[in-house]
């Protein structure tokens, strides 16, 4: 009996401690982002003073340096506005070409044997190196093509990285579908296009959320070559946001804002899929 | 009568197995066609050859009269039924049957007219707004039938459509089938390893082994009138009795013999021409229902065993000492197990092949059907 209370008790505290780990940090966000200047750097959650200053000062540049003129900046930081369209377009757009690209290969290599020691494992190659070592090479090239700092580098770039996955998380569900059923419409008179999206591309639709998601998070969040890559027109929102504490400042309320606004877009997004998103990881499971 | 599907010597390996191994036949207009054969004999195989799915190595097929050996699937103007995977599970009932009309664009009124017409005629009516993979597992092979009538294909082509479903709803889908398929008169082209089934539900039947036809005919000639050994071990439920030995020849009498055991088949050999096959190996095969008790019988056992089987007996009677054969007789029949028998065989409905060529001697007179 009093074993079972220690065991429970044990239990909640291991519990308790890793939702600490994963929550505080996100706490800490929050709470510094409803804070005002002069509870910056107080370690309490709860603001004493709850403003909306750091989420109107974000966007509006000229207030922000006024304000926090001599402790916080030294520089005028942009508005906001931009890199979070930016982010918008470059991840959206990664994201559909990536899918796209990404569910035709995983057709074909569900559904063919490619001739020659070509396997789909090697599109994992670019997912084992570092990638601060291949950063040098694209940037040179960028810089010779003139894609730095463009919106066609970063989607050009983001795709090519993520459509590994996406290739391998449709390859499964394509596996899953039975070939019966494209060989049944075929038959009954579909050409191979229309039996590719009357057929297969329904069926494969969670996977297709699945996929989309992933990669519109890794992409979202993508620091390091965006990073590099932009300067002034494609600046993301994560390079935005870091620019706020650094050599130009120390402006952790707004930081923490922005940052709150951007992990708001993949949860609303992620509540509004949640259904595919169950069958998507369920999904080959219900096949007896 | 019209070939609506020729087969010309058609063949197909995969690695280093033969699945087809040269075959030739034709389906007629409006009959039930069955390819009959143990799993791996080929018959799938040959299907999907048929239907476009895989390209035979060599030989032609052709439907309609048209070569179609190089066209794809879609274009053969035949459809298939699966014995799996029958419905697409994104679509509702009515949806899947309009699928083959959709792809070719047919006009929304005349699709649902069709898609109507059909439903009522498999008796799905009450199903088409459900979710294709919610209905039981008859009416998905329904749907899939449905699926391809209402494209009205030249050739209905099916693989096994009835494996899955229970032993009893298989019975009745089967009498359906045959019932529907009288009714518009489509050619069938059926795929079983069922033997029942076959017999039961074809006009002409192809039985294979090992990748080639061993023998086409009717269900009755191929039940009555075996031409191998392994149609006649793989057709009959319960199996043919079969007796091995030597056939001898002692003073103008022949004599199935072996060991101390010797069998006369003088009466046997009006039937067939058996003098070729003399001193060799041969295998003597009668079904249950063509033997009976009888005292003037040419064959002696004990009643091994007794079984009540509806309306009569069936013994169990051990003539060698490891050969046991199964022999029909009347309910009312006073027999006790351990009891001593005569067996008599209906002269002409015994089959003798040869042992090592599985073949069937040349019949006298033809009187027993020509193959």
């Amino acid at each position: 009996m009093e074993l079972r209370i220690v065991s429970k008790a044990l239990k909640y505290i291991v519990i308790g401690v890793f939702a600490l780990w994963t929550l505080v940090p996100l706490t800490w966000i929050v709470s510094l982002a409803f804070k005002s200047y002069a509870e910056w750097r107080v370690s309490y959650f709860v603001p004493k003073n709850p403003t909306v200053d750091n989420f109107v000062l974000l966007f509006k540049p000229q207030e922000l340096l006024g304000k926090y003129g001599v402790m916080g900046a030294t520089a005028i930081i942009e508005s906001a506005t931009k890199p979070l369209l930016n982010s918008l377009v470059v991840t959206v757009a990664a994201t559909v070409l990536s899918v796209f690209v990404g569910f035709f290969t995983a057709y074909g290599a569900s559904r063919y044997r490619a001739p020659g020691p070509f396997t789909l494992f090697f599109t994992l190659l670019t997912r084992m190196l570092p990638p601060a070592i291949f950063i040098t090479p694209i940037m040179v090239y960028y810089s010779n093509l003139g894609m730095l700092d463009t919106y066609f580098g970063l989607v050009f770039l983001y795709s090519a990285v993520t459509v590994t996955y996406a290739i391998w998380i449709l390859k499964g569900f394509i596996d899953a579908i039975p070939v019966e059923w494209e060989e049944a419409a075929m038959l009954e008179g579909a050409t191979p296009t229309k039996v590719l999206f009357r057929v297969v591309l329904p069926l494969v639709r969670p996977g297709l959320v699945v996929a989309g998601l992933f990669i519109f998070l890794l992409t979202w969040s993508e620091l390091l070559f965006a990073l590099v890559l932009t300067n002034i027109n494609a600046v993301t929102l994560s390079v935005h946001i870091s620019k706020y504490v650094g050599a130009v400042g120390q402006l952790f309320g707004p930081q923490a804002a922005l940052a709150l606004i951007g992990s708001i877009i993949p949860v609303v997004i992620g509540y509004a899929i949640q259904k595919h998103l169950v069958t998507g990881f369920t999904f080959g499971m219900v096949r007896g | 009568m019209e070939a609506e599907v020729a087969v010309d010597s058609v063949s197909k390996r995969f690695g280093d197995t033969v699945a087809v191994d040269g075959i030739s036949f034709e389906v007629y207009r409006g009959e039930i066609f069955t390819l009959l054969g143990p799993s791996g004999c080929g018959k799938t195989t040959t299907l999907r050859i048929i239907a476009g799915l895989e390209k035979p190595d060599t030989g032609r097929v052709y439907i309609g009269g048209r070569d179609v050996t190089d066209l794809p699937p879609q274009k053969r103007d035949v459809c298939l039924v699966f014995q799996e995977y029958a419905v697409f599970p994104h679509m509702n009932v009515f949806e899947n049957i309009a699928f083959g009309l959709k792809v070719r664009r047919i006009p929304s009124n005349d699709l649902r007219k069709r898609v109507v017409e059909v439903a009522e005629t498999l008796g799905l009516t009450d199903y088409l707004n459900s979710r294709a993979g919610r209905v039981g597992l008859s009416e998905q092979q329904k749907i899939a039938l449905a699926r391809c009538m209402v494209v009205e294909p030249r050739v209905l082509l099916l693989d096994e459509p009835l494996t899955l479903v229970d032993a009893k709803t298989r019975e009745r889908m089967r009498r359906e089938l045959r019932e529907i398929q009288r009714r518009i008169g489509i050619t069938m082209l059926y795929v079983t390893h069922d033997q029942l089934e076959a017999l039961m539900l074809s006009d002409r039947i192809a039985v294979m082994n090992r990748g080639r036809l061993v023998q086409i005919g009717t269900p009755i000639e191929i039940y009555d009138n075996p031409q191998s050994l392994f149609v006649a071990q793989f057709i009959g439920s319960p199996t043919m009795n079969f007796i091995e030995g030597v056939l001898k020849k002692y003073g103008g009498n022949l004599f199935l013999e072996r060991d101390d055991f010797k069998m006369p088949l003088d009466a046997i050999a009006k039937y067939y021409d058996l003098e070729q096959l003399v001193d060799r190996e041969v295998v003597i095969g009668f079904r249950p229902e063509d033997s009976s008790i009888d005292a003037k019988g040419a064959l002696e056992g004990s009643i091994e065993l007794i079984e009540v089987v509806g309306d009569k007996l069936a013994l169990h009677i051990k003539v060698l000492k490891d050969v046991v054969v199964k022999v029909y007789t009347s309910i009312y029949e006073d027999v006790a197990a351990g009891s001593k028998v005569r067996i008599s065989l209906n002269p002409g409905k015994v089959h003798v092949f040869d042992k090592t060529s599985g073949r069937k001697p040349l019949p006298i007179g033809g009187e027993h059907g020509i193959p």
